[in-house]
């Protein structure tokens, strides 16, 4: 059954097709929470959030086809107040390497990996959010004010300032390398 | 390939990398175990008619009240069709309908005179804001409770709708039409949030109504906003205004018990949509209703600009609403739930079959509160 299907029946209060339709965007939801919160725990509470509030709300949502539309919104929304309820209660996010490095990455490829960790974990969750939205889900930018429901300004402004760090994180890498390299020459 | 070419796909490359392939099942295990024990939000009919668990006996009840306090109605209108109108209902009284089930409805709120608003709440959502309270001058009070299936109304003395105006006078914020909206602190960019925030129209004493909308966000710490004392006041006075069986005392309560509301007007949605299934499992075919209003199926209203299907809408009076419900039921169509391009409208559908196209045609009447929008389409936009 596609899609648009399920979110018809589950629309209508079909419990099963609901089901179906959660199984078949977790794993989305969660790897979208988890570059955004950086921490399995509030990503696991985002995504559930995210998975209830669109049971509860997916009888106002009107147009099936933009259900995965709607469905971020809700889950930046979500990522947003866990990264809030957080902030009360911990002075400061722990940042969670998620995976190990990959055999076979090069020396080079692992450094830029470090860089990219250390620049990134430096953006706020709000930086991170467009960041995420348009690098990892390739959202337009334009998709990308709608999920956050910034305006498009705002959301350039974010992925400049964002990108910007991000760079100079990365050269900064760089140039510590290049000293390294030339003063071991 | 430039450098920021390369800096795209080496950020893109190590996000894909970093995200995790799949969620722990312990994720969608409890997300469903906490859907399993939530309810969905809907419209009062579609909640109604919608639940999957309801049993027929259940189902066949609703309907039966549904038709029934929609057929109490029985004047006809000038626009109705000759023969529609050789059946009123003069005295008012119910009208039993083709079920043969009794009304359930003892005595329904007729009067289709409005008093003036003293308020009107809508909570505010992620899709938009929903009616929760509307008081008029008069005493009536019609709540939409998303627990029970219809939109209820009561009835408060004038000492009761004081109590409520008070509570608004003591906000001193309800005299003005004004948006309390969060506003950012110097220096900071501010994140984004979804949704709307309630408002409360409240009927001055001059004449004409004030608006006041307010959006709390809902985190406290001062890092993003400024303080929000009005909106926190708001959000208090909201709560306040619906929870009413609370705090109102005894005697604010002229008659406390409920009744459903019965709608001067109703606005209507025709929306065509091809069908999937087997034509055996057309509801009943739509050439058999003999349609009582001057515009035929067909040529029923004005389309709504939404997405891309086929949807048009008219408001019309609650005995023209009536009128066409009857002979929706008279040819054999039943409510219940059927394709929709706008499920949230709160109210009952009718299919009807076109076996020559293979395509469903819904149409669904939505009952509209006193002082509320009456035009069409306003609300159809995510």
């Amino acid at each position: 059954m596609v899609q648009r299907e399920l979110v018809a029946l589950a629309r209508n209060g079909d419990r099963e097709a609901f089901s179906a339709l959660a199984a078949s965007v977790v794993d989305r939801l969660y790897a979208t929470a988890m570059l955004i919160l950086r921490d399995h725990s509030m990503a696991d509470d985002a995504t559930q959030e995210t998975i209830v509030l669109a049971w509860r709300d997916l009888p106002s949502l009107r147009d099936p086809d933009r259900f995965d539309a709607w469905l971020r919104r809700l889950l930046v929304n979500a990522c947003r107040d866990e990264g809030r309820r957080h902030r009360r209660r911990r002075p400061e996010i722990t940042l969670l390497p998620i995976h190990e490095p990959v055999i076979g990455d090069s020396s080079a490829e692992l450094a830029d990996r470090d860089a990219l960790e250390r620049g990134f974990r430096r953006l706020t969750p709000e930086h991170r959010t467009v960041i995420v939205l348009h690098y990892y889900l390739g959202l337009s930018l334009p998709e990308v004010a709608s999920a956050t429901n910034a305006p498009l300004g705002t959301v350039k402004s974010r992925i400049h300032h964002a990108t910007r760090a991000l760079r100079a994180a990365l050269e900064a890498d760089s140039r510590s390398a290049n000293m390294t390299r030339g003063g071991t020459a | 390939m430039n450098r920021n070419d390369d800096f795209d796909q080496t950020l893109s490359a190590w996000l894909r990398r970093e995200a995790p392939p799949q969620a722990p099942d312990r994720v969608l295990d409890a997300a469903l175990e906490r859907v399993a024990a939530q309810s969905q939000q809907r419209g009062w009919l579609q909640r109604l008619l919608g639940e999957t668990r309801m049993t027929t006996l259940l189902r066949a009840t609703a309907v039966a009240a549904v038709v029934a306090f929609a057929a109490f109605i029985g004047y006809q209108f000038s626009n109705l069709s000759p023969d529609v109108g050789a059946s009123p209902s003069p005295s008012g009284a119910a009208t039993p309908s083709q079920t043969g089930l009794p009304s359930a409805i003892a005595s329904p709120s007729a009067d289709p005179a409005v008093a003036a608003l003293v308020l009107r709440l809508e909570r505010g959502g992620e899709a938009g804001r929903v009616h929760v309270v509307t008081v008029l001058e008069d005493g009536r009070i019609i709540t939409t409770n998303y627990q029970a299936a219809i939109p209820l109304e009561r009835l408060l003395t004038a000492a009761g709708v004081q109590l409520l105006r008070d509570e608004l006078d003591a906000t001193g914020l309800t005299d003005t039409s004004a948006d309390y909206s969060p506003v950012a602190n110097p220096g900071i960019e501010p994140p984004g949030y979804g949704g709307m925030g309630p408002a409360l129209e409240v009927g001055l004493s001059g004449g004409g109504t004030a608006v006041i909308t307010w959006y709390l966000f809902a985190d406290g710490p001062a890092d993003y906003f400024e303080p929000q004392p009005e909106a926190e006041a708001l959000d208090a006075l909201a709560a306040r205004l619906s929870t009413l069986d609370e705090w109102l005392p005894a005697n604010a309560w002229a008659d406390a018990n409920a009744r459903p509301y019965l709608p001067a007007r109703y606005r209507i949605f025709i929306f065509s949509t091809g069908w999937g299934g087997s034509l055996d499992d057309l509801p009943v075919e739509s050439a058999t209703v003999s349609w009582p209003l001057i515009d035929g199926i067909d040529a029923f209203g004005a389309a709504v600009e939404i997405v891309t299907q086929e949807l048009r809408c008219r408001v019309v009076s609650g005995e023209e609403g009536s009128a066409v419900i009857e002979a929706l039921e008279a040819a054999g169509a039943t409510p219940g739930v059927y394709p929709s391009v706008y499920s949230i409208i709160p109210g009952t559908s009718f299919g009807l079959g076109d076996r020559a196209t293979s395509r469903v045609v819904t149409i669904t009447f939505e009952p509209i509160l006193p002082h509320a929008d009456t035009s069409c389409g306003s609300e159809l936009t995510f």
